[in-house]
């Protein structure tokens, strides 16, 4: 068994940031960003912008003309939307889950799906709010991409050889840490904002998050168990966490609205299928 | 035609299926089997038939 210490350590061997992506986080501080800043800085790793291409012209977004520059989308979508959608890019870019049998398309659908149904049970919130439920939503299983990274081998010994539904305290067990715990030091690491880096960090324990992101992690942690219900991708293990009725209560949804937030969000994940193959 | 993936079941008996057997895995809350109602209903509208026809399949 590993000490949480070894995976933590571990972490140093992992790729850093992009660039471009830690030059973006510094420009979340100011407010007067002006779309050619936000373009200059992107268009220097030409991966990135390919990728955010693709998801911006995805129907996902709704954008009927096409949209050929990162200037034109950060005028379209705004800075924030733009340096999530940059980040989250990011991550699964970098952190590719090596020799693991992990089938990543279907990794990427369930976070894309929980992202999206965490962005709807927040639609009483503001748009920031709902950015941040996208994003922290998608990245919630990080953790598991590291593991997977890390040491593939040990990933498809856990996950694959094992029964199909391995809870936290059997990672924390195997791994010396948990997914959520190991995600959250990367989130750290990588100067995530600290709403998303609590979703990422509790979204196996909602009751645990400070007040002032109970609802962004109660939203993902209910995210998470409405996608293993529907079969929405598969994140290398059904596990998820028991209902909440805090966490519910929280989103001051009536169980009926359910049928409108699923319509919605399922009718967006299949709109992002094409980009699943090419995360 | 638009594709529809989201979900890895492709009938109401394979979605009703999964539902029942992931529902035996979380502890019981009369919340969870009203949103697990919803999600069948929502699956058989995106197969275009809300009828109880599949349900009994």
């Amino acid at each position: 068994m590993e000490t949480c210490n070894s995976i933590a350590e571990r972490l140093k061997d992992l790729p850093a940031m992009p660039g471009v992506v830690i030059r973006l986080q510094s420009l979340t501080k100011r407010d007067d960003v002006g779309s050619r800043e936000v373009a200059q800085i992107l268009e220097k790793d030409t991966a990135i912008v390919a990728r955010v291409l693709k998801l911006v012209n995805s129907p996902f977004y709704g954008i009927s003309q096409g949209v050929s520059s990162i200037e034109e989308a950060v005028a379209i979508l705004g800075f924030n939307a733009l340096h999530q959608l940059a980040l989250s890019t990011a991550v699964f870019h970098t952190l590719a889950p090596g020799d693991s049998v992990l089938d990543i398309n279907d990794f990427w659908r369930h976070s894309f799906g929980v992202g999206t149904i965490t962005k709807h049970l927040c639609r009483g919130q503001s748009k920031d709010t709902q950015n941040e439920a996208m994003m922290g939503g998608l990245l919630h299983d990080v953790g598991r991409l590291v593991f997977a990274s890390a040491d593939a081998e040990k990933f498809n010994a856990f996950y694959y050889e094992r029964a199909a539904v391995t809870d936290i305290e059997d990672e924390a067990e195997f791994f010396g840490v948990d997914h959520q715990t190991v995600g959250a030091l990367l989130a750290e690491k990588w100067n995530f904002p600290k709403s998303i880096t609590h979703m990422i960090g509790k979204h196996h324990c909602p009751e645990q998050a400070p007040e002032a992101y109970s609802l962004l992690v109660g939203a993902v942690s209910m995210a998470d168990l409405l996608c293993h219900t529907m079969a929405v991708g598969f994140s290398a293990s059904s596990y998820a966490t028991d209902f909440s009725c805090a966490a519910w209560q929280q989103l001051n949804l009536e169980i009926s609205d359910l049928e409108v937030i699923l319509t919605d969000a399922l009718s967006e994940i299949d709109d992002a299928e094409h980009i699943f193959s090419s995360p | 035609m638009q594709k529809r993936q989201a979900i890895a079941p492709k009938t109401a008996e394979e979605f009703d299926k999964h539902v029942e057997k992931y529902l035996s895995m979380v502890l019981h809350h009369e919340e969870v089997q009203q949103m697990a109602e919803i999600a069948k209903k929502v699956f058989r509208k995106r197969l275009g038939d809300s009828s109880d026809t599949l349900r009994n399949n």
